[in-house]
């Protein structure tokens, strides 16, 4: 077994736990996830060479949408190839809005891949500009949750609203932050 | 937002994922029929003759061509629900009902006196036939494309395309039980055109709608 079969055994084993409840193991699953990404993206970018800056906005991209895809994956299958078709989908997305369309050829490159980690020093992304088209309430919870990391208890508190309310507003905000990046025009 | 900042709001959001196949699916799916047998139902019913006619092997050839297309290719719908899927080398199946197709041309034109051949293939109601299957196709047509909106389809355009051509197929069927023409040229020419119609439709909502 390489390291590579390794390493997404073990995030379809992480996957496999979340999908039954364990919210631990997809913070796991997303945290190991992010990195591989990464290194597939730069690739890839590298490839239909359009500029770097994108990077960081096509990992949160894909993350967004293994996320709200994350029933498409079967769970008797291989995870590689499924992470690998995601990121594939959405890097041809970035190329066609540089008006390029390029055949994008990952399979290798996540073989090869070293995980990659965020530059911290990386300025704004793309993602605080679209959540300005989020509706006011849906941006203040994906705010606070994902950059201040508030709990959805918290949240519910401070916004007078019921948890059940908050959990479908973030779950909105998302596909509308998810819908908002496919509009971007570059 | 940093990467690790999204990760937070992913983690937090519990919410269940549609099923790809689950009670929604099959609701949509009999709502988009309901709508197909409603519109054959008010505007066109079984023609008359059919207990005689389903004798004629001409007429039984426009049921198995419209099913040898619309099988496949909601079959194909399906498959492509998963974004690790490639559908493009799939697209080999629609020999099937070329060679349908061709065969059945064939048998019209050893069965049929000459003179007949262009006065068949234009038929009677060739108007009729190009309106009637894309409106017996839109309800199936919004319901499978609300499925693959469900699912991860790698490339929109193809599959809304595919869904098009395959719920085509299938209006083409229903409106085989209403169609006095009876030439397989006639399938050939005006069905052909009709189910294109559909596919092209399903193509162009694919492209809208199907992203994700």
């Amino acid at each position: 077994m390489t390291a590579f079969d390794e390493q997404t055994n073990a995030l379809g084993v992480l996957l496999q736990r979340a999908n039954a409840g364990d919210a631990a193991c997809y913070r796991q699953f997303l945290e190991r996830l992010a990195p591989l990404v990464r290194t597939m993206a730069r690739r890839g970018i590298g490839r239909i060479g359009t500029p770097m800056a994108d990077l960081e906005d096509a990992v949160q991209e894909t993350l967004l949408a293994v996320h709200l895809k994350r029933h498409t994956w079967r769970e008797d299958q291989p995870i590689g190839p499924w992470i690998g078709a995601i990121t594939r989908y959405k890097l041809i997305d970035l190329a066609r809005k540089y008006g390029r369309r390029k055949e994008i050829e990952l399979d290798e490159t996540f073989e090869m891949a070293a995980p990659e980690q965020e530059e911290s020093s990386l300025p704004e992304h793309e993602m605080n500009r679209l959540l300005e088209s989020v509706s006011e309430t849906q941006r203040l919870i994906v705010q606070s949750i994902s950059i201040k990391g508030v709990s959805i208890r918290e949240v519910a508190g401070t916004m007078k609203m019921t948890e059940g309310a908050v959990r479908v507003a973030l779950h909105r905000g998302l596909k509308a932050l998810a819908e908002a990046y496919r509009r971007v025009e570059r | 937002m940093k990467t690790s900042d999204l990760i937070n709001a992913l983690v937090e959001d519990q919410a269940v994922n549609e099923p790809l196949f689950g009670p929604t699916l099959v609701v949509r799916l009999a709502m988009g029929l309901a709508v197909s047998v409603a519109i054959f139902a008010a505007f066109l019913g079984v023609r008359a003759d059919m207990a005689n006619a389903i004798i004629d092997p001409h007429v039984q050839f426009k049921f198995i061509f419209a099913a040898s297309l619309f099988v496949p290719l909601l079959a194909l719908t399906v498959y492509g629900l998963w974004p690790e899927r490639e559908l493009v080398p799939m697209l080999r199946w629609l020999a099937l009902p070329m060679v349908v197709l061709v065969s059945g041309m064939a048998f019209q034109l050893l069965t049929s006196p000459s003179d007949y051949w262009v006065s068949g293939m234009v038929g009677r109601y060739p108007s009729a036939c190009l309106r009637s299957i894309p409106a017996l196709a839109i309800g199936p047509l919004l319901a499978v494309l609300a499925m693959l909106r469900n699912g991860a389809p790698a490339q929109p355009v193809v599959s809304g395309a595919i869904a098009g051509a395959g719920s085509g197929g299938l209006a083409a069927f229903i409106y085989a039980l209403h169609c006095p023409d009876d030439s397989a040229l006639f399938v050939a020419l005006w069905y052909s055109l009709a189910i294109g119609i559909v596919s092209v439709i399903g193509g162009l909502l694919g492209r809208y709608w199907l992203k994700w």
